[in-house]
């Protein structure tokens, strides 16, 4: 059977000594308020670490330090310290052998893993951090406030309800008034503010001037938005939907430990005692860490080094935090590099010169070390997105293949962890090389600069849109599945197709472009593998045919992909599509007509739709499959997106147009309608679809 | 005794009586087929013709001739489709295509055939194309109910004083079809009815006024609310329900007041009809009232009285809070139902 390891300490705050003896596997700690009783028992030589803060006398905490290392040769002694005292509490200690410094407040975590390491033990996961367990005991007040508080707002309502008939008496006001000031206060005891305030109005309101029966509507309102604020309140609850809105925001920034891994920090201080310390903290991180103490050297380190941060301090001797960064940000080789002050000075005027000065971030002395480490590491993967110069390239405006890459990595994992789709579609200009040959360098920049500027305008945000290099493009499409991908690519290249350009003889040139694309955990599973495939089938489409703009991977392209129209008319009423597709058609737009949703359905969404449309009027009523259910799987289709759709009703009730509105129809129209009017309408969402 | 010989006889011209029947039968299938397919291509022809000339711009006589020269079955069967998808100037062109074709003319002829069948079929045929014609209003006072109620159809469409006056006279029509197809033409009409109508109520009682009344209630016209009033104090029971339901739609501080006190009225359907429209009007100086109307004796008064507290707001859900605490079982249940029943489902 092990031996427990035996730990004593003094000194320290006894939620710390709790903490340390309920994780520590196999470990026995012991803390003492008696000093000179720990000294004695240190003298055993039976304990392998000592533990011991700046609350100490010094020459108590020496004595003991002493005592305990003289006892046993495997005794190891740390000493806990503020930031404030590191200075004086570290000469004085010289003569003792400390063996490793924390500073306060201490990091609990990182404390209990370096002790761990040092008496062999194993560190077991936390139970309940301490704000866990006072939100516990928040929530246990509640539970027993919450019934009082409630037969308050009984009283309140009666109080109302005599308003409300015009007999409330004044003895009765003032119960009410005391009521919602007692509702008040113990809503704002427990950070209930919405409640603390709608009572304090009741409040007032009951302790005013005399009231009117008109007066207890509003009173009324007040008081059930009270009751129901505080029948739903809970405190010190996480929100559910900050918590997930949280973890997707971590994924797509991808602050993951690994992503800090070698990193590589400069420390600039003057203090060897706090680079030490930052070094130590840093390094337990997975950060590399360059401690440079005579900011005289910094020039040579920053050249050396080449940190992907830098750490320094405001106030150092011959030449300041300030000036060092002002210079960094004047060397175009160092400007994008992220600089974080720490400093104890946190005034106003400070905190402006360190930003005057191009500062990233400040970090005020004394520092908690998870702060630290926290915004350092956001600091250092969020540095580049902040910097679009850097990883966009200038002639695009998209960013570039790496910064692409990394992007569409982290969204690959977030669809894995959501179970969402993700689809990569490659572009390309066809016959790029012939056209920079043919009309010149200049052209061929004007054309990659507007698809570089069309793609993100059509695009949602959450896209990646990239250049690859030559005349390749890359679109990272979250949600998407490679169907609903190709469609709105083949959309992007009609629209680059109806592009021109203007050559030096003053030609106008039109360029064509194709497109393959390839589906996340379908296709393949990293960028570079999806990317492949894409490509692949992009080479597919152009070999099958010059209409075949996309290729999807995985499929066979056989000849055209869709039939394009401008509008398909679903209705089943024969003699009003007769007069609707004349109409269209005599005004140059062209048609397709169903007469089912069924049939409509199937030629509009799939993998392979058989026409696609800016336009969709569809009818409510239709054999097969009604308008709403056709609808809605275009919705599902994702062909509302590259579609509008205008509903033809006739006996629709409010909440079926309501429906459609909601699933993705841009309008409805009622028959009976007037056709110029309709036309109308089908022009503006015309419009609207091609610009 | 018959011979053998009659009864061969007998049977082989039954057999052949057998055999023609059956092979009429057939070539009456193929003729059925064939007319079918054939008035399928005319009707299309017809949808066509008419497609270009209600879209464009331009009268092209030739395939006015075209449309003209189809039967009449077909022009009717195209010219009414389409013109239930039509308003505006292109409804307009429509007629103008039927008055050439001849179809218009068609119609005033069947209007005036003594057969009912054709006197309703012409009328629906200048129904659906909105004609103006003064030979439809005399059909409102048809013998035939049927023809009444598509005339009434006719007429939702041109309002003007002669035709309201007419349509007013049918509201106590005996025919449920015709009386149905007059109020829903009169609702249609909207606010142009409401002067006539206030005037009529006013003026009349009984199953006539019961019908007016209905009708006013949806058009909630302030002009309505002196025949309410007097209405709401007849001793015929659904006249006075419809009368408070019609105070509700009209409101003001009468309609509120006379309100208050059909809440204690001797029939439960005129206090329902009263708690309901206090609810519509939200009328919150009267949620004592509703709140005791939650321990009525009869359901439809609770279910009523709890919708309109709901209908209140916030003092309205005070009530039925207090209601969930009171002694009267029958009241807090009420309450329950009504506080848990979501949003959405309150009218």
């Amino acid at each position: 059977m092990q031996v427990p390891v035996k730990i004593l300490a003094a000194g320290l705050p006894a939620e710390i000594v709790r903490e340390i003896g309920l994780r520590l596997r196999d470990a026995v700690i012991l803390g003492f308020d008696d000093p000179e009783q720990l000294c004695a028992d240190a003298a055993a030589g039976d304990a392998r670490l000592t533990l011991l803060s700046d609350a100490l006398p010094i020459e108590v905490a020496l004595r003991i330090a002493s005592a305990a290392k003289a006892a046993s040769s495997q005794m190891q002694v740390i000493y806990c310290l503020s930031m404030q005292q590191a200075e004086n509490a570290v000469k004085a200690l010289g003569k003792a052998d400390i063996d490793r410094f924390f500073l306060t407040p201490v990091d609990i975590d990182e404390m209990l893993f370096a002790l761990g390491e040092m008496c062999g033990a194993d560190v077991l996961p936390r139970h309940g951090s301490h704000d866990e367990q006072i939100a516990a005991a928040v929530e246990e007040a509640w539970a027993r406030a919450r019934g009082t508080t409630i037969k308050r707002i009984d009283r309140l309502d009666d109080a109302v309800i005599a308003l409300l008939e015009n007999a409330l008496s004044t003895e009765q006001a003032g119960v009410a008034a005391q009521d919602s000031e007692s509702v008040a206060s113990i809503s704002g005891q427990f950070g209930f503010q919405k409640s603390a305030s709608l009572a304090r109005d009741l409040a007032e309101h009951f302790g005013g001037a005399p009231l009117a029966p008109a007066d207890g509507v509003l009173l009324a309102e007040q008081l059930l938005s009270l009751r129901s604020e505080l029948e739903a309140a809970t405190p010190a609850r996480q929100n559910p939907e900050a918590r997930r809105m949280a973890d997707i925001l971590a994924d797509a920034g991808g602050a993951g430990e690994s992503e800090i891994q070698g990193k590589h920090v400069l420390v600039v201080d003057d203090e060897p005692m706090m680079s030490r310390g930052l070094a130590s903290l840093l390094e337990r991180r997975g950060l590399t860490v360059t401690s440079l103490n005579d900011p005289l050297g910094f020039w040579s380190v920053l050249d050396e080094t080449k940190p992907n941060l830098i750490l320094l301090d405001l106030e150092m001797p011959r030449i300041n935090g300030t000036e060092l960064c002002r210079s960094v940000r004047k060397d175009p080789r160092w400007s994008a590099l992220p600089v974080v002050f720490l400093t104890g000075h946190t005034d106003e005027a400070s905190v402006h010169r360190i930003f005057a000065a191009g500062a990233d971030d400040y970090i005020g002395k004394p520092f908690v070390p998870a702060e630290l480490t926290m915004r350092l590491e956001s600091r250092l993967t969020g540095a580049r997105v902040r910097r679009p110069a850097v990883e966009t390239d200038p002639l695009t405006g998209l960013a570039t293949a790496t910064k692409a890459s990394e992007l569409i990595d982290r969204f690959l994992r977030l669809a894995r962890r959501k179970s969402d789709a993700y689809a990569i579609g490659v572009l390309a200009v066809d016959h790029f090389g012939t056209v920079a040959n043919t009309y010149g360098r200049t052209l061929s920049d004007s054309v990659l600069r507007a698809i570089g500027d069309l793609l993100p305008k059509t695009f949602r945000a959450e896209d990646v849109a990239g250049w690859w290099g030559g005349a390749e493009f890359v679109v990272g499409m979250y949600g998407s599945t490679k169907e609903s991908a190709a469609i709105k690519l083949e959309q992007v290249c009609h629209n680059i197709g109806a592009l021109h350009f203007l050559a030096a003889d003053g030609q106008r040139i039109h360029i064509g472009c194709s497109a393959g694309v390839a589906e996340y955990q379908v296709d393949g599973e990293s960028v570079a593998v999806l990317r492949e495939a894409a490509a692949k089938a992009r080479e597919e489409a152009r070999a099958a045919g010059a209409s075949a703009r996309v290729g999807v991977a995985g499929m066979k392209t056989a000849g055209p992909l869709v039939r394009r129209v401008d509008v398909v008319i679903v209705l089943d009423d024969a003699s009003l599509v007769s007069v609707l597709q004349h109409a269209m058609e005599s005004r140059n737009l062209r048609v397709a007509t169903y007469g089912d949703g069924e049939t409509a359905a199937g030629a509009l969404t799939g993998a392979a739709p058989e026409v696609q449309a800016a336009v969709i009027l569809l009818g409510v009523d239709l054999p097969a499959l009604n308008g709403l259910e056709v609808l809605r799987r275009l919705k599902a289709g994702q062909v509302t997106r590259s579609s509008s759709v205008v509903m033809l009703t006739a006996r629709s009730s409010e909440s079926d147009i309501l429906a459609a509105l909601e699933m993705g129809a841009v309008d409805h129209v009622a028959k009976p309608f007037s056709v110029p009017v309709l036309m109308h309408k089908v022009r503006t969402v015309l419009k609207q679809s091609r610009a | 005794m018959i011979s053998q010989h009659i009864l061969d006889l007998v049977m082989l011209g039954e057999m052949i009586l057998i055999a023609l029947a059956v092979g009429l039968y057939f070539l009456h299938g193929v003729w059925l087929l064939l007319t079918q397919r054939r008035l399928q291509a005319l009707t299309d022809v017809a949808r066509s013709s008419l497609a270009r000339l209600v879209t464009s711009g331009v009268v092209d006589p030739a395939q006015i001739e075209s449309l003209r020269k189809l039967p009449r079955g077909v022009q009717v069967t195209a010219f009414l489709e389409v013109s239930t998808n039509l308003s505006g100037a292109s409804k307009e062109r429509l007629r103008f295509v039927a008055q050439q074709v001849g179809l218009l003319d068609y119609a005033r002829k069947l209007c005036e055939n003594w057969l009912w069948t054709r006197r309703l079929r012409g009328t629906r045929i200048l129904s659906r194309m909105d004609v103006p014609d003064p030979l439809v209003l005399k059909l409102l006072v048809d013998r035939h109910p049927a023809v009444r109620a598509q005339a009434a159809e006719w007429a939702a469409a041109q309002p003007s004083v002669p035709v309201i006056t007419a349509m007013l006279r049918l509201l106590a029509d005996s025919a449920t079809q015709a009386r149905f197809a007059v109020q829903n033409a009169l609702l249609r009409m909207g606010a142009v009815a409401a002067g006539p109508l206030a005037t009529y109520l006013e003026r009349n009682s009984g199953r006539a006024a019961q019908a007016g009344l209905r009708v006013a209630e949806s058009l909630a016209d302030a002009r309505f609310a002196p025949a309410a009033l007097r209405l709401s104090r007849t001793d015929d029971i659904p006249i006075r329900a419809a009368a408070a339901k019609l105070l509700g739609a009209v409101g003001g501080a009468p309609a509120a007041e006379r309100l208050s006190e059909l809440m204690s009225d001797a029939a439960p359907e005129v206090r329902a009809a009263a708690a309901q429209s206090l609810g519509r009007m939200q009328h919150w100086q009267g949620g004592s009232l509703l709140a005791r109307g939650l321990c009525d004796s009869t359901w439809r008064v609770r279910r009523q009285s709890a919708l309109a507290l709901r209908a209140l707001g916030a003092p309205g859900a005070l009530f039925l809070r207090r209601a969930l605490k009171g002694d009267d079982r029958f009241a807090a249940d009420m309450a329950q139902q009504i506080l848990d029943l979501p949003a959405a489902a309150i009218g």
